[in-house]
């Protein structure tokens, strides 16, 4: 049904449509694996969405935790990104401050991200959309870890209604 | 259960009964709004987090809500810096507002480790703020609204700043069948 066809209510009385549940798909990846953090981009997690109409959003939410085993004072900072396909649509950065002066001593993040990709297809049909977490260590003497499961969902989300 | 369960003809009397108490399965979340003014760290302009009482706007967004049974299930992110020139902290308070209602509200801390000396250029620490809420009662009379929601955030002290990301959604969840 239209929607409006929907809009139309009896004897022509336009009413707002019925609501419907737009919460049309949901996929993640966690995986049980520890993942070590360099300075060239490590994938944590990807998922597929099959989106339909150019109008659908992918709701895509990511959390990592991570710990830094420091050699030496300073600071740790991981870039963490998401992409469609190859091209990165979101970026978040994590610094964690060394408040110890003990070494080696790991410290620990937590870390979480949203982003809506309100552009997930260009071109109308049924179309597997690859996802994928990253991070990057772009500051830091030591070594950077996964810890726990890293986690990346995606839901696909219809217009709304109205 | 099924979405599409067995015709009640074909059920044995226990499912029948079952079937009877339970009504089918349908989607509750009906609304689904975000703003989103930068995906990227360094995506925008930075903009300084003020000190108390002041606070900034992030985000603001808007959903029509027509059910007095309906809930709001907010998520907002943040990804906030501070340029430390010597050792310290700061802690950083983010909330959301429900019009001009104060509805939930997080500090954050960041420091600066004083086991490293501040050569300039300033010691960037990095932070990612992450607000969840439901809020269970976005109208109170049952007449359907444009209820808005606004990201606010603010430092204790200055030296704090967003460059993005900043992501704040809104998702309109209808009232579960069974409760």
């Amino acid at each position: 049904m239209s929607m409006n066809e929907e809009a139309a209510g009896v004897e022509g009385v336009v009413r707002f449509p019925p609501k419907r549940g737009i919460f049309t798909e949901f996929q993640y990846n966690e995986p049980g694996t520890t993942f070590s953090i360099t300075g060239n981009p490590v994938v944590l997690a990807a998922t597929v969405v099959l989106v339909n109409d150019l109008t659908d959003r992918v709701w895509l939410n990511g959390t990592v935790d991570w710990q830094f085993r420091f050699s030496t004072s300073g600071l740790a900072s991981v870039l963490f990104e998401i992409l469609r396909e190859n091209t990165v649509i979101y970026s978040a950065r994590q610094t964690i401050p060394l408040t110890a002066s003990s070494f080696p001593t790991s410290l620990y993040g937590h870390v979480h991200l949203q982003h809506v990709d309100t552009a997930p297809i260009t071109t109308p049909g049924v179309t597997p959309v690859l996802y994928t977490l990253r991070a990057t260590l772009l500051q830091g003497v030591g070594a950077a870890f996964t810890q726990n499961q890293p986690v990346l969902t995606a839901a696909e989300i219809e217009r709304n209604l109205l | 259960m099924s979405e599409n369960p067995k015709p009640l003809d074909d059920a044995t009397p226990q499912e029948a009964k079952s079937m009877e108490v339970l009504p089918v399965e349908s989607g509750k979340f009906t609304q689904f709004v975000v703003d989103e003014p930068a995906s990227f760290v360094g995506g925008i302009a930075p903009i300084a987090l003020p000190t108390p009482p002041s606070f900034v706007t992030l985000a603001t967004v808007s959903l029509r809500i027509d059910d007095m049974t309906d809930r709001v299930w907010l998520n907002a992110t943040v990804g906030w810096y501070v340029d430390f020139t010597a050792p310290g902290t700061v802690q950083a308070r983010f909330r959301l507002l429900r019009g001009t209602t104060v509805i939930y509200e997080t500090q954050q801390v960041t420091s600066s480790t004083s086991t490293v000396p501040a050569p300039p250029p300033p010691t960037t620490v990095h932070s990612v703020a992450h607000l969840e809420h439901i809020d269970t009662t976005p109208i109170t009379t049952p007449l359907p609204m444009i209820v808005t929601y606004v990201l606010e955030a603010q430092a204790d002290v200055a030296g704090a700043f967003t460059g993005g990301p900043i992501t704040l959604s809104a998702a309109e969840i209808e009232r579960n069948v069974i409760a």
